[in-house]
């Protein structure tokens, strides 16, 4: 064991860390994270920190002594990773996840296989609609136009930043990957059947097209990948192709945390998916003193010691603040495991504090995942010891203590070890597919969806999964 | 304080283990079994609709307050048999064609079993005929319709135009519920009543029992 001795934004702290182990692990462990739009390949330079006095890329380090690790303050700024030496070729395309909330769009180099500069944008698409069922509601009102118009905008100008420094004028190929709504608003196709049972896409499978059909203007052609079913889109698609199979006779959990939290289980001959009502209070929505992931935001907290995005004053708190903020209110005995608070409210920082009804939707969006989870593994009659990884997607899963969303119960304990945080697996899951040229169809040849409101467990199990341990 | 008293507050704070255990105590005692559900769980329940109908408590303690309730009633419901004691009535209740969103309708169906009446759940995604059958065999005087989704709240419609077709419309009263939902809309489908959330619907169906 070695000591890690962590300077961030004027704050101080210690943790252990086992010989070799990889340091950008270790922080996002302790809830501190840079981003890695690469994927810790060692190549965007994002989570570059100072080790005793000299310049490391976290996601490359491994610790082999006592340290001490200052990082500077969360910037963030949309183009990230550039690298000057990389000339521009030919053989480039681009990869484009929609998500909901954010547009991640990635310059790839086919030669080498890798990401070489991300922009990362808002969905501008929020300004009509926040979550996807009233965007649906949206085309039902207004048709898609407008909605398609914004995606499509977004990443033209996204594409214009990323290839103007390199000096290409467009790519052939442009790579997408999405929820399936994400992707017919992208297509401009009618999404309606989607809002309302029994939630028919028009369409599931890859599409190919020139890309002025739709018009884009950074690339010849867009290639989009297929989706499982309405809720279990071509993001989860890419999400699996990225994490890969289990070992024989194992299963895989790939869980995407978000308003509708997608759990997939699988192995080489199974494939189970659900899609989970979380509802947004992970992006604060519905918490009173709740914010997304942006400066100010409380991300760390663990009794004493709270980091904010930024390192400034706290002015709200994110996802995986509200976890910690739980865990330590649970493990101090100032909520009961009914979810019953003992005091009026709890104070996290100055003017950001927590009250009983914000506890209370956060143990309905951790019941609805947790009892999503449990639901499945009961569907194939499995247990947690044939669990060999669990991977955990989602904008914020790198940055959480994935110990506190043990303690709060939201992750199952039993695949305590197994659980592997990774970034934007559906952005990452599309650069694969784009390199390697695999469509992943051996996830989809085994998929079936599983609808937890008509699930025999799931009623019973979202009440008791409500409680804490 | 007396034995029921304690088993109310037990469901009240949610904590099922101890009201599973009193209530086993206060049927050893020689307490009636219709005793300990009005005097005890059912009192419990409605202490917690009254809350939840004036904002003092939200959704979460609804399920874990109904979730320790029924741990009770598991104990007792032998003996409420035994006892020949009937529920206040029966209501059909879904989640209507269409709509998979059915926290709502499970809530409402908690607070009516909360105040004694019978559910006839018929879950979700559920047709104008499922309806009108269940209707039928059950001979509920009441009908739960909910609905979550602008989409699909129009199906409310088709359900009660079914219950007409089949000569059962003057039979039942329709409830209908749901968050797109108003009074205006529950009168211009022909419904009976609209109820904003769990505990009046619980308060109007008992109404309509009476």
């Amino acid at each position: 064991m070695y000591n890690v001795r962590i300077l961030y934004n004027g704050c101080e702290k210690t943790i252990q860390a086992d010989k070799g182990a990889k340091l950008s692990e270790v922080l996002c462990h302790y809830g501190i994270s840079a981003h890695h739009p690469c994927g810790g390949r060692g190549v965007c330079k994002k989570c570059a920190v100072t080790v005793n006095g000299k310049k490391e890329l976290s996601c490359t380090y491994r610790i082999n002594e006592d340290i001490t690790v200052l990082i500077e303050e969360d910037n963030i700024e949309s183009v990230t990773g550039t690298d000057e030496t990389k000339t521009a070729t030919d053989n480039m395309c681009l990869c484009f996840d929609i998500g909901t909330t954010t547009l991640a769009l990635a310059l790839v180099s086919l030669d080498e296989g890798n990401i070489i500069a991300t922009v990362v944008e808002n969905n501008p698409q929020r300004a009509f609609a926040a979550d996807v069922m009233s965007r649906i509601d949206y085309v039902g009102k207004n048709g898609v136009l407008k909605m398609q118009q914004a995606v499509i905008s977004a990443v033209n100008s996204m594409a214009e930043k990323l290839l103007k420094q390199y000096g290409i004028a467009r790519v052939e190929k442009l790579y997408v990957a999405g929820n399936m709504t994400m992707l017919h608003l992208f297509f401009g196709i009618d999404c309606t059947g989607m809002g309302v049972s029994p939630y028919e896409p028009v369409f599931l499978d890859k599409k190919a097209l020139p890309s002025e059909k739709i018009g884009i203007n950074c690339s010849r052609k867009v290639i989009s990948l297929c989706g499982i079913s309405a809720f279990v889109g071509a993001d989860i698609v890419a999400g699996l192709g990225y994490v890969g199979m289990p070992e024989k006779g194992k299963y895989n959990l790939l869980i995407d945390l978000g308003t509708n939290a997608e759990i997939v289980l699988y192995s080489e001959n199974v494939l189970l998916c659900t899609a989970a009502a979380a509802g947004p209070c992970f992006e604060g929505v519905n918490i009173s003193c709740g914010m997304s992931a942006v400066k100010g935001a409380v991300y760390s907290y663990n009794g004493k010691l709270c980091l904010t995005i930024g390192g400034g004053e706290a002015k709200g708190v994110c996802a995986t603040g509200l976890i910690d903020a739980l865990a330590v209110m649970l493990n101090g005995g100032i909520v009961d495991e009914t979810g019953f608070l003992t005091d009026k409210e709890f104070e996290i920082a100055k003017d950001v504090r927590l009250t009983q009804e914000d506890i209370r939707q956060f143990q309905l969006a951790k019941s609805a995942i947790y009892s999503g989870i449990i639901a499945l593994i009961k569907k194939q009659k499995i247990s947690f010891n044939d669990i060999d990884k669990v991977f955990v997607a989602g904008g914020f899963s790198a940055k959480m203590n994935l110990g506190n969303a043990i303690r709060v119960g939201l992750l199952p304990k039993e695949v305590q070890g197994r659980f592997y945080p990774v970034n934007n697996s559906s952005l990452l899951g599309c650069v694969k597919h784009a390199c390697e040229n695999n469509s992943f169809d051996a996830f989809l040849k085994n998929a079936r969806y599983v609808d937890l409101a008509k699930d025999e467990y799931f009623q019973n199990l979202f009440i008791e999964n409500m409680m804490f341990e | 304080m007396s034995v029921l008293v304690e088993i109310s507050e037990f469901v009240q704070k949610g904590k099922a283990k101890d009201v599973k255990n009193l209530t086993q105590a206060a049927l050893d005692e020689g307490i009636s079994a219709k005793e300990i559900l009005n005097g005890a769980l059912i009192a419990g329940m409605m202490v917690i609709g009254e809350k939840f109908k004036n904002n003092e408590v939200y959704v979460p303690e609804v399920l874990i307050a109904a979730r320790a309730m029924n741990r009770g009633v598991e104990v007792i419901k032998p003996y409420l048999t035994k006892e020949g004691v009937e529920p206040v009535g029966r209501a059909v209740i879904c989640t209507v064609k269409g709509d998979l969103h059915d926290i709502g309708k499970n809530l409402v169906k908690m607070m009516l079993e909360g105040v004694g009446i019978e559910c006839i759940d018929l879950g979700v995604d559920v047709s104008g005929e499922q309806v009108v059958e269940a209707v039928k065999e059950s001979g509920a005087r009441v009908v739960c319709l909910s609905s979550l989704l602008t989409t699909t709240m129009d199906y409310q419609k088709d359900i009660i135009q079914a219950l007409e077709k089949a000569y059962l419309r003057d039979g039942v009263k329709v409830m209908v519920g749901g968050a797109p939902l108003n009074g205006e809309f529950a009168k211009s489908i022909g419904a009976d009543a609209y109820t904003k959330d769990a505990a009046e619907a619980a308060d109007v169906a008992l109404d309509f029992f009476a």
